[in-house]
């Protein structure tokens, strides 16, 4: 999943990501990264309509953050938020948040109800560039659905 | 070389590519020079490079000590992480430790947020510390633990904080003596000097200032899309004899104004005035190279040492009344205080 910057959507989140992290160092502050991705319940893998419960994700998410924060899909089947200014304890609280916010619309969806994992990791605490971010951010996605989903994971 | 920020990371970025896909051995090398010393300079470098051990690099300003460090730092297994560069000089001593460490929400006024430092950034690959020996003392300790337990805590934090960096030290003064005169920590002073690398300055391997000129002459004319056929001879001979006090620094600056200006003529003409500024230093001494005072610097030495006589006479005849002494002698009583000072004037070596 991580580096697979022929996506486009990829390609373009990681040109915004990569500006960011230049920015983060210049002016000394954390940027964390949320990833957000949704699986039909009880089946952890590939949801077929994937694409539009990650366009649906996108457009809730989008209302409930900052508007200098970034929203924008990752590989097509995710959504990743970047947030400026947040270490990983207020990345935290908003993917807390947002996660109770998501599982409200995408769990009473009745049989096509969906669980959210989300993971998370912060810039320089985790990781000092785009992909090794993007990679933690994962691997505490991996978690969250390990965990069984519906919860949001962050490296202390 | 870009400084600070943007600039930096550019740099980084484009090292890193150059290792990324595989084509190290395209990258066009920082440091060059066909002299031994250099080739000692390199062979260090390609020994320390890959490792993650501490290294110290030393010479006069402008001899290139970040390049170096970029060089190791391109070099090493960390190339494809970040490279923090920071002047301990340039930033206050009160000001370092939140910029090296960061600090948290409310540890001062003023902290509306946590911050992340230098090390945090620097996590997994390389931070470079310029001018080490400006470092001061409390902050030595806070370096010491971090360079021994690869952890710190921030500033007005509890937490500590676990980073995996390595450290590149310069400096451009004896920091033996800073350990003589106790300004320097002894056991960060082992701690940092593992491997030394000593910087020659350009007089000291005047081989590669014909290659160096060269360098600087392709990269600027083609920075300024500049056609420049090359250097006469008695430029040549001008950049060879020059003893270049600022070192590789200078001479890039003089290639650079030859460049943009498109004459050797103006740039020669620098030099040679910053020769005229080296022969009044030297004349602090008193004394040129070849032995002579110069005419100029006689007149006022005669001068100096007539006024003193005067000063000293009035002075006895007044019997160190200085305010008689300076309406005698028509200057502000002020003015009579300060030529005592300078002339090291005082009632008992007079009275002698």
């Amino acid at each position: 999943m991580v580096g697979d910057s022929i996506h486009p959507h990829n390609e373009i989140l990681n040109g915004l990501l990569e500006n960011e992290l230049k920015r983060s160092l210049r002016y000394q502050h954390f940027t964390s990264i949320l990833l957000f991705e949704a699986h039909p319940k009880g089946a952890i893998g590939k949801d077929e309509n994937s694409l539009d419960t990650a366009e649906r994700m996108e457009a809730l998410i989008r209302k409930e953050i900052r508007e200098t924060d970034i929203v924008s899909m990752y590989n097509g089947n995710a959504v990743i938020v970047v947030l400026l200014y947040s270490d990983k304890n207020i990345a935290l609280k908003v993917g807390d948040r947002l996660c109770k916010w998501i599982s409200n619309y995408l769990c009473s969806a009745g049989k096509n109800s969906q669980t959210l994992s989300v993971g998370g990791a912060c810039f320089p605490s985790h990781a000092t560039d785009s992909r090794s971010l993007c990679q933690k951010a994962f691997e505490m996605v991996e978690r969250a659905k390990a965990n069984g989903g519906n919860c949001v994971r962050i490296l202390a | 070389m870009e400084t600070a920020g943007r600039g930096l990371l550019a740099i980084d970025d484009r090292a890193r590519a150059d290792f990324v896909d595989g084509s190290a051995h395209e990258r066009t090398p920082l440091i060059f020079g066909k002299s031994e010393k250099m080739k000692e300079v390199e062979r260090i470098v390609s020994q320390v490079a890959k490792t993650d051990i501490t290294v110290l690099i030393r010479g006069e300003s402008g001899t290139g000590k970040e390049l170096v460090a970029r060089e190791i730092c391109a070099r090493s297994l960390r190339n494809d992480k970040p490279f923090v560069k920071v002047n301990c000089a340039a930033i206050p001593a009160g000001l370092l430790e939140s910029e090296l460490f960061g600090y948290e929400k409310g540890s001062f006024t003023g902290a509306i947020s946590r911050k992340p430092g230098k090390f945090e950034f620097a996590n997994h690959g390389t931070i470079f510390l310029d001018e080490i020996s400006e470092l001061h003392p409390s902050l030595q300790a806070k370096l010491l633990h971090v360079l021994q337990d690869n952890e710190f805590s921030r500033l007005g934090g509890d937490e500590d904080v676990s980073v995996d960096v390595r450290v590149i030290t310069a400096t451009n003064r004896q920091i033996e003596r800073e350990l003589q005169n106790g300004n320097f920590r002894e056991d960060l002073y082992y701690r940092i000097n593992v491997v030394s690398i000593h910087l020659p300055p350009l007089r000291e391997r005047r081989e590669d200032i014909l290659d160096l000129s060269e360098f600087f002459l392709r990269k600027y004319s083609a920075t300024f899309d500049k056609k420049y056929s090359g250097l006469s001879s008695t430029a040549i001979n001008f950049l060879v004899s020059h003893d270049w006090p600022g070192n590789v620094r200078e001479l890039e600056n003089i290639i650079k104004k030859m460049v943009v200006l498109e004459s050797e003529e103006f740039a020669l003409r620098e030099i040679s005035s910053g020769s005229r500024i080296s022969v009044d230093n030297a004349n602090q001494n008193q004394v040129l190279s070849n032995g002579r005072i110069s005419l100029k610097r006689a007149g006022k030495l005669a001068a100096q040492e007539a006024e003193k006589h005067l000063i000293m006479g009035t002075l006895v005849e007044t019997r160190w009344n200085r305010k008689k002494a300076a309406e005698l002698l028509d200057i502000s009583y002020k003015a009579l205080l300060y030529k005592i000072k300078q002339n090291g004037l005082n009632r008992k070596r007079i009275s002698i």
